[in-house]
């Protein structure tokens, strides 16, 4: 599904991320986990090609990212890693409807999509008039309108309160029962995480320090916290 | 191309009121009024004089023909911005990143939409000086009426002009900047640059050519520069709020 070999971005004399290699199989739902400036965001751009790489790639379904071949399967990628993806100036609607038809997809309708994310009833208020629940619900749905095979989240439980967090771990662990979909996301609230990883990837510095699966993490009898503490 | 002209029209038909009101506030504005002050002004001065319906009409045709003029110009870059104010920089990078759309598409779409509000305005214009020049020709000679139709001419021209100078500004604007107000200044001022260059061949044909000083046409501009960047930013403030 997705193999990232030696990937480094650099921004000046730094290294944001430092030969990260990883591979995601399908269903897998992979989060990365990291203090601030870890490098966490920037990896999942570069994963996507959309942040310029020093040395490595990565190949999502054979193509490489950072060539033009990526456009081949973009449309069956669905991201949310920009916090404001989304046109402000337009109703939730309109922003689905567009993204919709960039893709050029209909297999789920609009109306569809906003009943599935909880959007119905404000879709036509403007994206900048929208809680930040809502906000991140509109996210994700816009990630998911082309019911992606690799769906990669950049912080999807930021700013959210509890009732959003529930309800967008409840949508994810939904997604991949009924559609299979890859998930790879970021995030810094670990009992959330804790609640819906397959696999845990932690990144210190740029570079990744632990790359352990659920039952990995449990026959070690630690959790995603202890992990977090004795890596990060 | 179709969906992708069909999401730049989505994303533009929020800015058409934008477009309209900005037109609508200008009329009607400070500079309409500054316009016919001045044209009562020199209707007396040359009421005393021996040809007082000829002054009459060619002030009256004056007025008609500077509004236009500035009507189009700010329709053309009303138009501008509202096409490109729909997209920054940043959004169009971020739209080519994650979404399966090339870059390229869309700003041809932006242009083609731009340019068909361009030619529109043009067109507008161009038939309403058509309809309202109609009553003043009885009352010109041979000459001044050559002059009308090459003024005619020069319109056009004009738009024609217009049209890759206000997009050229608009493009390096949004590039670098990304703000609908720098998108509109320097539009407006690169349109300016034409419009008071081309003209200026044809006003010896007029016999009232000396009244139609330079000096009055550059307050006419300035006043119209001042009040329609301040209603621009009214209305984007209003709209951005």
């Amino acid at each position: 599904m997705l193999i990232v070999d030696t990937l480094t971005v650099r921004k000046g004399e730094n290294d944001i991320v430092s030969e990260v290699s990883f591979e995601v199989k399908p269903g897998e739902a992979v989060c990365v986990l990291g203090r601030n400036g870890a490098g966490k965001t920037t990896l999942l751009r570069a994963v996507l090609g959309a942040e310029p790489v020093a040395t490595g790639q990565s190949v999502i379904q054979g193509c490489n990212m950072h060539q033009p071949e990526r456009q081949r399967v973009l449309p069956e990628i669905g991201a949310a890693i920009y916090s404001n993806s989304f046109y402000n100036y337009l109703s939730a609607f309109e922003n689905l409807r567009l993204t919709q038809r960039y893709y050029g997809v209909t297999r789920f309708s609009v109306n569809e999509i906003l009943h599935q994310f909880d959007l119905y009833d404000v879709q036509q208020r403007p994206a900048n008039q929208l809680s930040a629940g809502m906000k991140q619900r509109l996210l994700l749905a816009l990630a998911f309108i082309n019911k992606p095979m690799l769906l990669l989240l950049d912080e999807p439980f930021t700013a959210v309160d509890r009732d959003n967090t529930r309800f967008i771990l409840r949508l994810l662990a939904e997604l991949q029962r009924e559609y299979g979909t890859t998930v790879v996301l970021t995030s810094h609230s670990l009992p959330d995480v804790e609640a819906f990883y397959s696999r845990i990837l932690l990144l210190k510095a740029g570079r990744l320090v632990a790359d352990q699966t659920k039952d990995e993490v449990r026959v070690s009898g630690r959790s995603v916290t202890n992990l977090y503490d004795e890596y990060a | 191309m179709l969906p992708v002209l069909q999401n730049e029209w989505l994303k533009l038909h929020r800015h058409l009121h934008l477009l309209w009101a900005g037109a609508l506030a200008f009329v009607v504005s400070g500079f309409m009024i500054q316009r016919f002050c001045e044209t009562a002004l020199r209707v007396y001065t040359f009421w005393a004089e021996t040809h007082p319906e000829r002054t009459f009409a060619f002030f009256f045709y004056d007025q008609v023909n500077l509004t236009l003029s500035f009507l189009q110009f700010l329709l053309a870059c009303l138009a501008t911005v509202a096409v490109f104010d729909t997209e920054t920089a940043e959004s169009l990078i971020q739209l080519t990143r994650l979404l399966p759309v090339s870059g390229l598409k869309v700003m041809v779409a932006k242009l083609l939409y731009s340019m068909s509000f361009l030619l529109m305005s043009s067109s507008f214009m161009a038939a309403l000086l058509v309809l309202l020049q109609q009553p003043f020709l009885s009352y010109m000679n041979a000459q001044e009426r050559l002059g009308i139709v090459e003024l005619g001419w020069h319109y056009g021209l004009r738009a024609l002009l217009m049209l890759p100078v206000s997009l050229l500004a608009a493009l390096i604007t949004t590039c670098f900047f990304g703000k609908p107000l720098a998108v509109l200044v320097l539009s407006m001022l690169a349109t300016l640059a034409l419009m008071a260059v081309p003209a200026l061949p044809y006003s010896h044909l007029f016999w009232f050519s000396p009244v139609n000083a330079a000096p009055f046409d550059l307050i006419d501009m300035l006043v119209s520069i001042g009040w329609t960047v301040v209603l621009s930013r009214l209305l984007y403030k209003q709209y951005t709020a």
